[in-house]
């Protein structure tokens, strides 16, 4: 009997972190931001299943899904160049790039462990990536494993990152934009229409809301509905933006 | 008559107190093996003999090792000069993003490694846990892959570091202190010393199994298996 009360209270031990989560502070909140000539308040409240789908259909969260490049339009108005030999001839000597090299399956290859950008600054990669792109409006370099993977985009003049626009969703009035930038991690951040200015304006970022990290980014007018699974359990929130 | 006990007892004590300042000479060696202009001296150890220099010495060896543990120390640690980037995950486990130098150099860290973050300030190296657990360890002054420092001689002259792969091999490196450039410089890996002794796997072990490393002025006292204590005699700068 106490071999069984010991293991049962042990097991409610272990699974007792997974079970509680991550206690959140910021859902249910309301912060006023100024942008520009004008100040916005945003107001963040959790949703249920139900209330999500209520305002954003599956079919459309199923459509976004499907269709990915949907997103790369909005998120490369920019010229693109994918092979690595030609990026190198594109950027000359501004970049000295050092490789390892990976004995995988006894296929030795080389990858780019480090490089130098153009203002001396050297730039180390802990993991292998390959170069996955250059930009040259933006004098941009990216790395990633995958087509649309871009990590660590690079400014090859400066050796900084920049983030970088990896999805762009505009909300249906053209009054608020969500941008998705990979740096350091998911980074996500909200910017506004300011008419005065007749550009888009720094508002806040996700985490400033308690949300490191999102999926299902959807605008109605002038509410953000997304989803994160950051918490444990996930859950959907809604950020209501009012112009004041 | 006093004089005559005190130079008997003199006489029978000497050499007893001569071994157990330090080092035992066994006068000949088992192997000598050549690399790279060096001359390495290998030798085999009685059990008895190598635990009794394993208890005065194996601890100091590595007590001479400072060590910082934390990513919030190892910032204060490395100083303004540095920046350490990183944040608690939801579990509550450190993760590091980067750690930059001015705008001299950044270091980026993947996503999928990290924990035991170990800062060694004096040789700048800093050591984590990669996949499977292997070791990894960068320098934060040059960037360059380096190894974790496992037992210093202590004079500071000889400097063994050491990774373990992940797997079940751990990889040596003897450097040795060079005053030219104020740092210690690549001599050998215990691997390669083994390879050139002949059946080095009867007689030393397996060099991905030595363990219990400890310097005695320039001998590496290592074991490497079940039964196998041996020594590797370094030259001397």
């Amino acid at each position: 009997m106490k071999r069984l009360l010991f293991v049962w209270v042990v097991s409610v031990f272990c699974a007792w972190p997974v079970a509680s989560g991550q206690e959140r502070d910021s859902v249910g909140t309301v912060k006023n931001y100024t942008v520009g000539i004008h100040r916005v308040q945003v107001t963040t409240t959790e949703l249920d299943d139900e209330q999500f789908y209520e305002a954003v259909s599956p079919d459309e969260i199923r459509y976004y899904a499907l269709n990915p490049s949907i997103f790369d339009s909005l998120a490369e108005p920019y010229r693109i160049m994918l092979d690595f030999d030609s990026i190198r001839s594109a950027i000359g000597d501004r970049v000295k790039f050092e490789y390892n090299k990976y004995d995988w399956m006894n296929d030795e290859k080389e990858y780019i462990s480090s490089f130098t950008v153009a203002r001396g600054r050297k730039i180390v990669f802990r993991a292998v990536y390959p170069v996955s792109a250059y930009f040259p409006d933006l004098d941009i370099i990216t790395f990633g494993w995958w087509d649309n993977a871009r990590f660590y985009p690079t400014n090859i003049e400066t050796g900084q990152l920049e983030p970088f626009p990896h999805e762009i969703i505009v909300s249906d009035n053209n009054s608020y934009r969500i941008i998705q930038a990979l740096y350091p991690n998911d980074y996500y951040t909200i910017q506004y229409w300011d008419t005065g200015a007749e550009r888009f304006m720094h508002l806040c970022t996700l985490g400033d809301l308690g949300i490191p990290e999102a999926a299902q980014v959807f605008w109605r007018s002038d509410t953000l509905y997304l989803y994160t699974s950051y918490y444990s359990p996930g859950s959907y929130i809604k950020i209501d933006f009012t112009k004041l | 008559m006093k004089r005559i006990i005190l130079i008997i007892a003199l006489f029978y004590f000497w050499p007893v107190q001569a071994q157990s300042i330090g080092d035992i000479d066994y006068g000949m060696y088992d192997s000598v093996v050549r690399l790279d202009g060096n001359i390495y001296r290998i030798r085999r150890i009685p059990e008895g003999d190598f635990e009794i220099l394993r208890r005065r010495h194996e601890e100091k060896c590595r007590s001479l090792i400072r060590t910082v543990t934390g990513l919030g120390n190892i910032q204060r640690a490395l100083g303004s000069k540095y920046r350490v980037l990183f944040a608690e995950d939801q579990y509550g486990y450190e993760r590091l993003y980067e750690i930059s130098k001015g705008d001299q150099m950044v270091i980026y860290f993947p996503e999928d490694e990290g924990g035991e973050w170990t800062y060694y300030p004096e040789h700048k190296i800093l050591g984590y846990y990669g996949g499977h657990e292997s070791d990894q360890a960068v320098n934060l002054a040059t960037g360059e892959t380096a190894e974790k420092p496992v037992a210093v001689s202590p004079n500071r002259v000889f400097l063994l570091s050491g990774m373990h792969d992940g797997q079940d091999y751990m990889e040596y490196t003897i450097s040795r202190w060079n005053s030219e450039t104020n740092s210690y410089v690549r001599l050998v890996s215990v691997t390669e010393i083994f390879k050139q002794v002949k059946n080095s796997m009867e007689r030393l072990g397996y060099p991905g199994y030595v363990f219990h490393t400890f310097w005695v002025g320039n001998k590496l006292y290592f074991t490497a298996g079940s039964g196998k204590y041996s020594s590797i005699t370094v030259p001397w700068p």
